[in-house]
């Protein structure tokens, strides 16, 4: 029912993300192989490769992390600016069921996006190249899911604390402008390495255009439990505010 | 307990700076139409919360329909209807939407009565609910909380918007379609008359404290409004008289019983008593609240406490 009421909520923007995203991918997919990011013309290998690493590894990773802060910013949070939060919490159900039923909708909305978006990158390649070079593409919905996850989750929260979802999705900004710049900072001028969610996600894909070296196992393991714990610290709030 | 709907006891709830419910003790019979009555601020809305698990209290504790607030909040919310002050739903959702997506929660939800109210109420059913007028939107609240069949309708400023014959329907549907089956309506609001035309029991709170909780019709029988002339008559007030005003040699006092022995009394000190006349509930509220209102927090219970036991 909670599911319902927030795709209710969402649709128009999902149905517009679920075109323009797919036709994005199908666009820079279309560069990648015609005209190449590297060498040129670039061969069917590196078209394969270049189109897994650039395009999927960073447009669509970028895009999956600006959508995840904009379906966050739509979450519990924003039913405390609405005044529409009392009317929720006296339906007879645990205020955990709020936090994930809303949280799964937002999953769901953003693993459906970038399924598609990575399925048209996927079949453009094949039609501009002729043959299937490899399957490993395919497997980027992980990373690329797993990334807009962990800034959907933080945007959820944030939401929740600043009680506003234009509050949350400014901070959830500003977050993600630290993300991408503080790692090459403090491996620019101190050589350390700082766990960034785009860092991981263009790893992995790059994992996946060569499939050779270290598969980013850790990295996996340590964003899936950052993409958890917002949540988490979502229900914890929620359990104990007043509204 | 089990004839309960709602019980307190000393339940205390602050927020910064601002004792919000003071101490406050509640009893509502089950299956009774119960006035929760006080001024803006007066502690209303934050007892409400604290009963429906929105909030939490400071101290105290208390029961509704038996099961334990904080506790077994999932089933209160389970046999409870509330219709909140702000009257505020998801703006993109029509009626029918909100229907929908009310209806799962609830497992006595009753179709039929959706369809019944909301032609009586004649709801526009698909009009998103942020186009809709204030008066729809609370018809819109009232259908919702009317339709889930619940045991308890917790009903704060119910009336908001409604016009009169709206509003006469929807006091109707309270008295023959939910307190005739046994149900209890909790209602909060500053709509004395609507009020006094479907409550069997009165409970008047003010500054978070209870100043009174008793039947209707005890008060209404009881209560009096004692008017006499005469020099130097009782200033002094007991639990039972108040004394309500003063001028010159004119004296009025409210009796909350035994108003008949009263003004005996009065007359035998030389008074002339001009009139003992019933009191409608505006005009006890206006006299309990005024009355009590520059007491300090020692002293503003213990009449209507009093008052309490001497007509339960």
């Amino acid at each position: 029912m909670y599911f319902w009421k927030c795709w209710r909520d969402t649709r128009s923007r999902f149905i517009f993300s679920l075109i323009a995203f797919p036709v994005l991918c199908v666009l820079f997919t279309f560069i990648s192989v015609r005209l190449g990011w590297g060498v040129k013309p670039p061969t069917v290998i590196q078209s394969w490769s270049e189109t897994t690493e650039i395009v999927l590894g960073g447009w669509t990773a970028f895009f999956s992390l600006l959508w995840g802060l904009v379906v966050g910013s739509s979450g519990l949070g924003e039913e405390f600016k609405d005044k529409t939060l009392d009317f929720l919490l006296v339906r007879p159900r645990a205020r955990r069921y709020w936090v994930w039923m809303g949280w799964l909708e937002g999953v769901w909305e953003l693993s459906l996006m970038i399924l598609l978006s990575v399925g048209a990158t996927f079949g453009t390649l094949v039609y501009l190249t002729g043959q299937v070079q490899t399957w490993w593409p395919l497997a980027a919905v992980l990373p690329l899911a797993l990334g807009g996850a962990v800034t959907y989750g933080v945007t959820y929260f944030l939401t929740l604390v600043a009680r506003s979802g234009r509050q949350g999705l400014s901070y959830g900004f500003g977050i993600l402008f630290i993300d991408l710049l503080l790692p090459v900072a403090l491996a620019y001028y101190w050589h350390i390495n700082f766990p960034s969610v785009w860092g991981f996600m263009m790893a992995a894909c790059k994992w996946l255009a060569s499939v050779s070296g270290t598969f980013p196992a850790g990295p996996l393991a340590f964003w899936t439990i950052i993409a958890l714990a917002f949540p988490l610290a979502t229900e914890l709030l929620l359990e104990r505010a007043e509204v | 307990m089990n004839d309960t709907a709602i019980w307190t006891e000393k339940l205390v709830k602050t927020y910064p700076g601002v004792r919000a419910v003071d101490g406050l003790s509640l009893n509502v019979p089950r299956g009774v139409a119960y006035g929760f009555l006080g001024r803006n601020g007066a502690g209303k809305t934050s007892t409400i919360r604290i009963l429906l698990g929105l909030a939490r209290a400071t101290e105290g504790h208390g029961k509704v329909l038996g099961f334990s607030i904080g506790r077994d909040q999932i089933a209160i919310l389970e046999r409870t209807a509330y219709v909140s002050e702000s009257k505020t739903l998801y703006g993109g959702l029509t009626p029918r939407e909100l229907v929908r997506f009310t209806r799962g929660f609830y497992p006595n939800w009753s179709d039929q009565a959706v369809e019944k109210y909301s032609r009586l109420f004649e709801i526009p059913m698909d009009r998103p609910f942020a186009k809709l007028s204030q008066g729809n939107r609370t018809k819109v609240y009232l259908l919702l909380a009317l339709s889930q069949g619940a045991d308890l309708l917790v009903l704060d400023e119910p009336a908001t918007g409604l016009d009169p014959v709206v509003l006469d329907e929807f006091l109707c549907i309270l008295v023959q379609d939910v307190i005739a089956e046994g149900r209890t309506v909790f209602i909060s609001s500053h709509q004395l008359s609507d009020v006094e035309q479907i409550a069997d029991w009165i409970g008047l709170i003010d500054h978070g404290k209870l100043l009174l909780e008793a039947r209707l019709d005890d008060i209404k029988s009881q209560f009096r409004c004692v008017t006499a002339a005469g020099n130097a008559l009782p200033q002094t007030e007991s639990p039972e008289v108040l004394l309500l005003a003063s001028e010159g040699s004119f004296y009025k006092y409210l009796v909350k019983k035994n108003a008949d022995a009263f003004a005996a009394e009065l007359s035998r000190q030389g008074a002339t008593v001009a009139e003992v006349s019933p009191l409608g509930l505006r005009e006890i509220f206006l006299a309990l609240v005024r009355k009590e209102e520059p007491c300090t927090s020692g002293n503003v219970g213990g009449i209507p406490a009093a008052v309490s036991s001497s007509l339960s």
